[in-house]
Order: C-alpha cells, then sequence, then structure tokens
C-alpha cells in the first residue's frame, strides 16, 4: 500500500496539474468563454456560419416536410437504425468520418431540405450531425427534437433492418 | 521474468497506456471545443454555460496528464488525477445510464461516439490500468525484489545499501 507522504505528495501534485491545465484551457479558449460570458442567451449548438442555423422542427411538421420530399437521415449509431428507424430514414450516424459526409451529398443533393433526428429530447447526436452537414455544404438543416421515441410512441411506421 | 522485472514491466505499460490514452483523448477534444461543449451538455449534469467552461479547461488538464505520463514526470500526481477525473467520468456515465441517455459519449470528440455502455467498460479497465500505474510509481523497487527472496529491507537500507549488507 502507498504511504501517507506518497499520497500528500501526489495530492499536491495532482492540484498543481489541475491548476496548470485549467490555466492552459482558459488562456487557449479566451475568446470562446468571452463570448459566452458576453451573451448569456448563447445556445448550444451554436451557428457554425454566419445565417447558417440549425432549426428545431416538431412532429406534424416533420411529417408535412416528408411528404413535400424533405429528407430524412437517422443520426444515432448503425445497431439503432438496424433495431428500428422511422420509415424511409437514411442511416448517417454521428460517427462517420468527414470525407464520406461529403460523399454523402451524391445520394442527396446540397439543397435538398433534409430532417435529422436521434433518440428524442434527451440525445444531442442529430445537434452535431445537423452541424457537420452544415459545414459539408448543406443550407436548409431541420432537427426532429421528439427523435425516435416520439415517432415510435405516435405508432407512426417504422422499420427494422438495413434498408430506408 | 523476476518479480521486479515483471512489477517494471506492468508499471512501464500502464503508464504509456494511461497516458497515451489521455494525451489522445485531451488533444481531440482540444481541437474542437465547441462541439464537446455539446457532448458535455447532453449529459445534462451541469448548467448550460458551465459545459463552455468544463469544456474549455478539462482537455487542458488531460493533455498534461498524459504528457506528463508519457515523459514520466510527477507520475503519482498525474496518475492520481487521471484516476479522480475516469472516477467522475464512470460516475457521469453510470447517471447518463440510470437516465436511459442515447447519447455519444464524448470521450475522443467528434467521429469516435461509443454508446454509453461500451464507454464505461472501457472507463472501468482504464481504472485498474491507472491503480498499477499509482501504485507501480509509490511502491519502491527494492521492496518488490525482496519479496521474492523473503527478506525484507528497511527504508534506511534501500537508502544506502552498501552500508547495511556488511553488518548483516
Amino acid at each position: 500500500m502507498p504511504k501517507m507522504s506518497n499520497l500528500r505528495q501526489a495530492i499536491y501534485e495532482a492540484l498543481l496539474i489541475s491548476a496548470l491545465g485549467i490555466a492552459l484551457g482558459l488562456l487557449l479558449n479566451r475568446q470562446l468563454l468571452w463570448n459566452v460570458l458576453a451573451d448569456q442567451n448563447a445556445v448550444i449548438p451554436v451557428q457554425t456560419e454566419t445565417d447558417k442555423r440549425l432549426v428545431p422542427v416538431a412532429l406534424d411538421e416533420t411529417r408535412e416536410l416528408i411528404e413535400k420530399g424533405a429528407f430524412l437521415i437517422d443520426a444515432r449509431p448503425i445497431e439503432f437504425y438496424r433495431e428500428g428507424h422511422i420509415a424511409g430514414a437514411l442511416p448517417l450516424p454521428l460517427s462517420t468520418p468527414d470525407g464520406d459526409i461529403k460523399g454523402f451529398r451524391s445520394r442527396v443533393p446540397a439543397n435538398a431540405t433534409v430532417i435529422v433526428y436521434c433518440d428524442g429530447y434527451d440525445c444531442n447526436d442529430s445537434n452535431l450531425l445537423g452541424l457537420k452537414l452544415l459545414a459539408a455544404g448543406y443550407r436548409e438543416v431541420l432537427i426532429y427534437e421528439g427523435g425516435f421515441s416520439e415517432w415510435e410512441e405516435e405508432n407512426l411506421p417504422v422499420r427494422k433492418g438495413d434498408t430506408p | 521474468m523476476t518479480i521486479g522485472g515483471w512489477h517494471r514491466f506492468a508499471g512501464w505499460f500502464c503508464r504509456c497506456l494511461v497516458g497515451g490514452i489521455f494525451f489522445y483523448a485531451g488533444a481531440l477534444k482540444m481541437a474542437d471545443v465547441i462541439v464537446f461543449a455539446g457532448e458535455v451538455a447532453a449529459y445534462h449534469l451541469i448548467p448550460h454555460n458551465f459545459t463552455y467552461l468544463v469544456a474549455a479547461i478539462l482537455p487542458g488538464i488531460e493533455v498534461l496528464i498524459g504528457a506528463l505520463l508519457l515523459l514520466d514526470c510527477r507520475v503519482r500526481g498525474a496518475a492520481f488525477l487521471a484516476g479522480v477525473l475516469n472516477l467522475i467520468f464512470i460516475l457521469a456515465l453510470v447517471s447518463a445510464l440510470a437516465r436511459g441517455l442515447n447519447i455519444s459519449c464524448g470521450c475522443f470528440g467528434l467521429g469516435h461516439d461509443s454508446t454509453v455502455l461500451k464507454a464505461l467498460s472501457r472507463d472501468l479497465a482504464l481504472m485498474v490500468a491507472i491503480v498499477v500505474t499509482f501504485l507501480s510509481a509509490c511502491i519502491p523497487e527494492a521492496s518488490v525484489e525482496t519479496a521474492s527472496t523473503g527478506t525484507a529491507l528497511t527504508e534506511a537500507e534501500i537508502a544506502h545499501p552498501g552500508e547495511h549488507s556488511e553488518t548483516t
């Protein structure tokens, strides 16, 4: 067992490393933190570029947009997609490399309306994937915040397996 | 290999493993702090604006821990802090699991998301490596060598082996 003197020294060193790490983090991100402090209403996810925003949509609006030809994208890991997804949704897990997301544009054009969802209000994958889609050149990215849970609760069409 | 040899090897291996993982994880998060803030927010554990503060400082601490362990410098302190951080990560993951959150763990930044359960098992294995690193940095090698021969040395003998060997 380590002696008390070892433990005391370890705690002292750990405090010193923490202080240095905090100083490093504050120094490197001072601009970001200043922006957050200046704008108390800053929200996550934040804008990636000027005039490009992720827009949240509700269930009814999502259904209307799908009927009008919007593309539905499932941001959850592929295992969850296989277990069950909204009928017609394309799989694009958040872990997809950036290069493959750009390649996704051959399936879904950049000027299309895309609606991204994940599990529901508690998950953040749809927001993060939405930011990546904006960065990849998509202009109209909407987030269906109710996600798969809400869709399933409403007994709307779902499908299992790899096919949309 | 002798017990002392195994002790040295286990300590070296775990130190490099933990150091490498912390350095890699911290550097990835540091590269995109905003996305990491989003991943911290997904846990719903801390107030909104504090997620930015945590996302700003945590990668810096992780990178420092990783660098110190890899450089074999201040190993006791770095391993102790790695253990404390890892314990916090484990508690956050257990809380996410208990609430049924389907979120990316945020362990290695964007593009390396894994399920909460997978991240939890990884962190528990990492905790074992951290404990081995800490203990091997605290226990002097001489005491391990003597454990195999059955003769325990006193602290003074470890510090000045020549002076005592003649009298015993």
